[in-house]
């Protein structure tokens, strides 16, 4: 029974060597609905291999927290949230749900061209949902995404729609702006900052149809 | 009447008249594109004459006295614009002193005055407007009628095309960028998932330079400028090592000794000629192609050293051999042939036909390598990892074991493909060859074969038939063979699959054997059909002597009131024996065994029926002729 | 009143004389390159140079005829003194051009006429202009004026048309909204406005209902496993009972069977 210990040890090695990619470069923007259809014109000239047509996308997020009770007793905060978030697709049919971890995002200095936030993600069956509601995670909020994905290389571009889960009834739902979220990401092992001069350039070439920036969640937290 | 000198209006007055004035003062520049026009050729010509002259402008304006001044005025052509110019400024200076004079206020002072009403005169103002917009219009007019001239002239005497528009050809079917002075484009696959080193980058340049070296000779001879076709204004400069044709070669070739024994020349297929005069199209795409196949050929000759096959790949210079199967090697080369040596370069000594077929394999599959490094499957739900597989990302969920995952990660290299491809080309061959042999050298059942028309790289199948001229309703055996890479599968027509390798003789053996099942088989059913019955057959019979493959076959007739009985045994080696018994016997011979006659109805001995002095035109047939000639005697 | 006045001559004559000084600078500069620089010149900035001079004039010919401006018509230049002396301060004052305010040079700064070559050219226009009818020159005068607002119409309308083309070129439309963006990042990132209403006890979500359901609908048919909520109770303790039993529906339903 010594293969529990030497996948430990291979996974850290692998921690060592930095191949993981368990960084998540990001900028953010959003386009006005009349305006998408520009967009992705755009985009579409300017990704890769898109002769196939953009490929569409319809996801359905829910984001649990857990509550871990805070042992030391000089930390303000009696209680330190720990959420995890879980996807799936509604539109293609066996993908696995996607488990996903995303860290406290680092805005860094201005040089910084975009934002970095930690990211671990892995595939799991649908009994996630039970599973982490076992563990005493409750839902926090969920949303539908549906839209369009683009990819550059590395970066994934997705420009999609967000909908807010209708009450009780699962069939309604109701876009929350009019606006569609634009998303440039690239998941990479950590220390590989020059990806994200390479997500500046590209995020210039969308200006300005979309202003792709580092968003400060803490800033936004404060103004709405 | 004024003694008194009363600066006032006329002053203002006067600066109020600027305008007009002004524009007076602007004709000098207007005049003087003409003179300058004028001049600048003389400028060009007497250029030390000028130098001369500049030296003594230069002391001129050291000293800066009038006298010099017009000691130079006929000669400096600047001089009536400097001149104007100089009195507009003694002018301006004039104005500037008295008001700052005045605004001093200790010798002079703005002193307000009753102002008689100011005549104005329309007409004069209205002629000198006409007079000013004259000016000005002429001027545009003038540079308007130039600009007109010159796009009429260069229209004209455009014979190619235009840089610009053949730039602009360029620009929609190749990548160009500009790198400072210089127009340099890119002709690799990169961005089309291709991930070789080498460069493809060429240079995009005017061509003015050498129809300007070509043009002078070519210009007393009238013919030849108008046969020349038309040029084009614009050169693609392509490196070195892209220059030229190149293909790939692809052959297989039957053991060692056939190496050096054909010398055919293979100029025909390829390398079409390579003058400088082609087309930038033709000129890249040729480029293009040689990047393409170096690629492909570096990537071969990568794969063959890292593969581990039973017997090693051999890489020697521009050639790859690998063996495909025993005795038979796929040698694949890169042909490369520039302009400059082709002269004296032999072409180059191939053994065997090149495989066509074999070559756009190869081409086809570095493109579907190509097409795969950039169409990866995009990940559901969107937050996915982009990369992996659809069936990777389900690895997890599913619990997949090492096993799974390492089959996931297994590619077939192009060089084990093209192997492949070429061991069931070889396969196919020799099926198709077994087969027409036996056809031809077995006459009596007929084997015919059909192969199928659709098939794959490493899959075909073809369909016999084995069946007797004029029996083939009574009795046919049909069989399925599958010809795969290294072995062939036989669905044989009870259902059994019989799986052989490569060597041409087990298939030729097993048909050897289905023809004789083929014979026993239809004996009996034409026995059926002729109201003999069959006592028993056996299609390994034990007895006789030992084949040398396979067993024979055997099968008992009987005749309808069964005093007959036919024996027909088959040997795959040796021919069909034929005997015949009658019962009760004819002759009975009481022995101390059989005593008593009852035992007549036992069966007689069998004697040997010589078939091939029999009537008949195939073994069937010959069975029928003696099956009747049995019954009607009874 | 009158100290309004004075005032506003002050000024207008500081400004007249920034101008000239301007446009002195510019010729002089402009005699300069010719002098020096004949050899290199070339068109452009020749023409640079005499498109600064025009430009000049046209300031200067702004300023006089500003509102602002005093009618100069109805000043006089008045000297007030001579002086033999040499006067550093008005040496100064006109760049050592006048050193001294005397009668020799004087009247010369006085002068009303107009450049000979200017009076001439005035003068034979207004002997044309004498050679004319009364009703003749007002016609002429008609359709002049007719002929160039005409052209000045034109002129203007193609003007505007470039400024607005190079305007609309300049400002581009918004497409997108920073409160829009802000709004989705935070609801993406922080379930800004996706949670559904306060739920004190953090218990009873009123949207897990709709989600929990939701796997089924997507995975395939919703399966006869989905149980009804009566049967739901004894779960109770353990997790709100919408959460628990769709769950289990969801477990059912999940896409990839076993």
């Amino acid at each position: 029974m010594s293969l529990p210990g030497n996948a430990m040890d291979s996974l850290s090695a692998a921690l060592k060597c930095n191949i993981i990619p368990n960084q998540e470069y990001l900028l953010q923007g959003s386009v006005l609905d009349q305006y998408v259809e520009v967009l992705l014109h755009r985009l579409r000239g300017l990704c890769d291999n898109v002769d196939s047509g953009p490929e569409s996308f319809h996801d359905h997020e829910i984001c649990f927290s857990l509550r871990i009770p805070n042992t030391a007793a000089s930390t303000p905060m009696p209680m330190s949230i720990f959420s995890l978030r879980v996807r799936r697709a509604l539109d293609v049919s066996d993908t696995p749900y996607q488990l996903r971890y995303i860290g406290q995002q680092e805005l860094g200095d201005k040089n910084r061209p975009t934002v970095v936030r930690s990211s671990i993600d892995m595939a799991c069956s649908s009994t996630i949902l039970e599973f982490l509601t076992e563990l005493g995670c409750r839902i926090e909020f969920e949303y539908i995404a549906r839209g369009y994905m683009f990819r550059k290389g590395r970066m994934k571009i997705t420009v999609s729609k967000i909908f807010k889960m209708g009450g009780n009834k699962p069939e309604s739902v109701e876009p929350i702006s009019q606006s569609y979220l634009v998303e440039l990401s690239v998941l990479a092992p950590s220390g590989q900052d020059a990806i994200g001069e390479d997500m500046r350039i590209f995020a210039e070439q969308l200006r300005p149809l979309v202003q792709l920036e580092k968003i400060d969640y803490k800033r936004l937290g404060n103004i709405m | 009447m004024s003694v008194n000198i009363s600066v006032e209006a006329p002053i203002e007055n006067q600066i109020q008249e600027i305008t007009y004035d002004g524009t007076e003062i602007y004709q000098p520049p207007l005049t003087l594109s003409e003179s300058l026009a004028k001049y600048a050729q003389k400028i060009d010509f007497s250029k030390t004459e000028l130098e001369i002259k500049k030296e003594e402008l230069n002391e001129d304006s050291k000293s800066d006295t009038d006298s010099k001044e017009a000691f130079q005025s006929s000669l400096w052509p600047w001089d009536s614009v400097r001149n104007k110019l100089r009195n507009a400024l003694q002018e301006v200076c004039v104005l500037a002193d008295v008001l700052a004079i005045a605004k001093d206020k200790r010798y002079l002072v703005l002193d307000p005055v009753q102002q008689e009403t100011l005549e104005t005169k329309p007409m004069v103002q209205i002629y000198a407007r006409k007079k000013a917009l004259a000016g000005a219009a002429s001027v545009l007019l003038a540079g308007s009628e130039k600009m007109k001239n010159s796009q009429t002239e260069a229209a004209r005497s455009r014979t190619t095309l235009d840089f610009h528009i053949e730039l602009l050809r360029l620009r929609q079917n190749w990548r160009l960028k500009k790198v400072s002075n210089t127009i340099i484009g890119d002709l690799s696959y990169r961005t089309t998932g291709s991930k070789y080193l080498q460069t493809g980058t060429f240079e995009v340049t005017k061509a003015e330079d050498e129809e300007k070296t070509n043009s002078p000779p070519s210009s007393p001879l009238p013919g030849s400028t108008a046969s020349a076709k038309p040029t084009s204004a614009l050169r693609v400069s392509i490196p070195s090592e892209l220059q030229g044709v190149a293909y790939i070669e692809v052959l297989c070739q039957k053991d060692q000794e056939d190496l050096c024994t054909a010398n055919l020349t293979l100029l025909g297929s390829g390398a079409p000629p390579t003058n400088p005069d082609m087309h930038w199209q033709q000129k890249l795409e040729a480029a293009q192609n040689v990047l393409f196949c170096k690629e492909l050929f570096n990537q071969l000759a990568k794969e063959a050293v890292q593969l581990q096959a039973p017997v090693p790949h051999m890489v020697v210079g521009n050639q790859i051999m690998a063996t495909v199967l025993p005795g038979i090697q796929l040698i694949i080369a890169l042909r490369h042939s520039t302009s400059s040596d082709k002269k004296q370069q032999n072409p180059p000594p191939s053994k065997s036909d090149h495989d066509h077929v074999l070559e756009h394999s190869l081409h086809q599959l570095l493109r579907e390598v190509h097409h795969k490094n950039t169409h990866h499957p995009f990940p559901h739900p969107a937050t996915g990892p982009l990369g992996p597989s659809k069936k990777r990302m389900l690895a997890g969920p599913m619990a997949a074991d090492r096993y799974e995952l390492l089959e996931m990660t297994k590619t077939q290299t192009l060089l084990e493909q093209i192997v492949q491809q070429a061991q069931h080309f070889i396969m196919r061959m020799r099926t198709e060859y077994v087969l027409d042999t036996i056809a031809k050298e077995v006459k009596d059942p007929l084997i015919t074969s059909h192969w199928n028309t659709l098939n794959s790289p490493t899959q075909s199948c073809v369909k016999i038939h084995i069946s007797t001229h004029g029996y083939d309703a009574v009795c046919r055996t049909p069989l399925i063979i599958h010809v795969g890479e290294k072995s062939l599968k036989c669905i044989c027509r009870d259902g059994k699959v019989m799986n052989m390798s490569y060597e041409p003789q087990e298939l030729r053996d097993l048909i050897f054997c289905h023809i004789n099942q083929h014979q026993i088989l239809a004996v009996q059913a034409l026995a059926k059909t002729m109201g003999w019955q069959a006592l028993g057959n056996s299609n390994h019979l034990g007895t006789g002597t030992v084949e040398p493959l396979g067993n024979a076959s055997s099968c008992l007739l009987s005749s309808p009131t069964g005093d007959r009985i036919i024996a027909v045994r088959c040997e795959p080696s040796t021919d069909t024996q034929v005997s015949v018994a009658h019962s009760p016997r004819q002759d009975f011979f009481p022995s101390r065994l059989v005593t008593e006659r009852k035992w007549e109805h036992l069966g007689g001995q069998f004697r040997d029926v010589r078939l091939d002095k029999m009537e008949g035109r195939n073994f069937l047939h010959k069975m029928e002729l003696l099956m009747a000639s049995l019954t009607s005697s009874s | 009143m009158q100290q309004r006045e004075e005032k506003q001559l002050e000024s207008a004559l500081d400004s007249i004389i920034q101008r000239v000084n301007d446009l002195k600078q510019s010729i002089a500069s402009m005699i300069f390159k010719i002098e020096n620089e004949y050899e290199t010149i070339n068109w452009p900035s020749f023409l640079d140079n005499y498109a600064l001079i025009s430009g000049q004039l046209t300031t200067l010919t702004k300023v006089l005829s500003h509102d602002k401006c005093p009618v100069l018509r109805n000043l006089t230049v008045l000297p007030l003194m001579l002086s033999p002396e040499r006067d550093e301060q008005l040496a100064q004052l006109t760049e050592h051009r006048v050193t001294t305010f005397a009668h020799d040079l004087c009247p010369d700064y006085l002068r009303t006429k107009l450049e000979p070559v200017a009076e001439n050219k005035m003068l034979q226009l207004e002997t044309k202009a004498l050679g004319l009818q009364y009703d003749n020159a007002q016609k002429q005068i008609a359709t002049y004026q007719k002929v160039i607002s005409h052209v000045w119409d034109i002129v203007s309308k193609a003007r505007e048309e470039w400024e607005s083309e190079s305007s609309s070129r300049g400002n581009t439309q918004q497409n997108s909204s920073v409160a829009d963006t802000h709004l989705l990042v935070a609801a993406v990132g922080m379930g800004k406005g996706l949670k559904m209403g306060p739920n004190p006890n953090g218990q009873t979500n009123p949207t897990s209902g709709g989600m929990m359901v939701t796997p089924g609908r997507a995975g395939g048919p919703p399966g006869p496993g989905q149980m009804p909520p009566t049967t739901q109770a004894m779960s109770m303790n353990k997790a709100p009972a919408g959460i628990k039993t769709n769950i289990k529906s969801a477990a059912q339903m999940h896409p990839y069977g076993r």
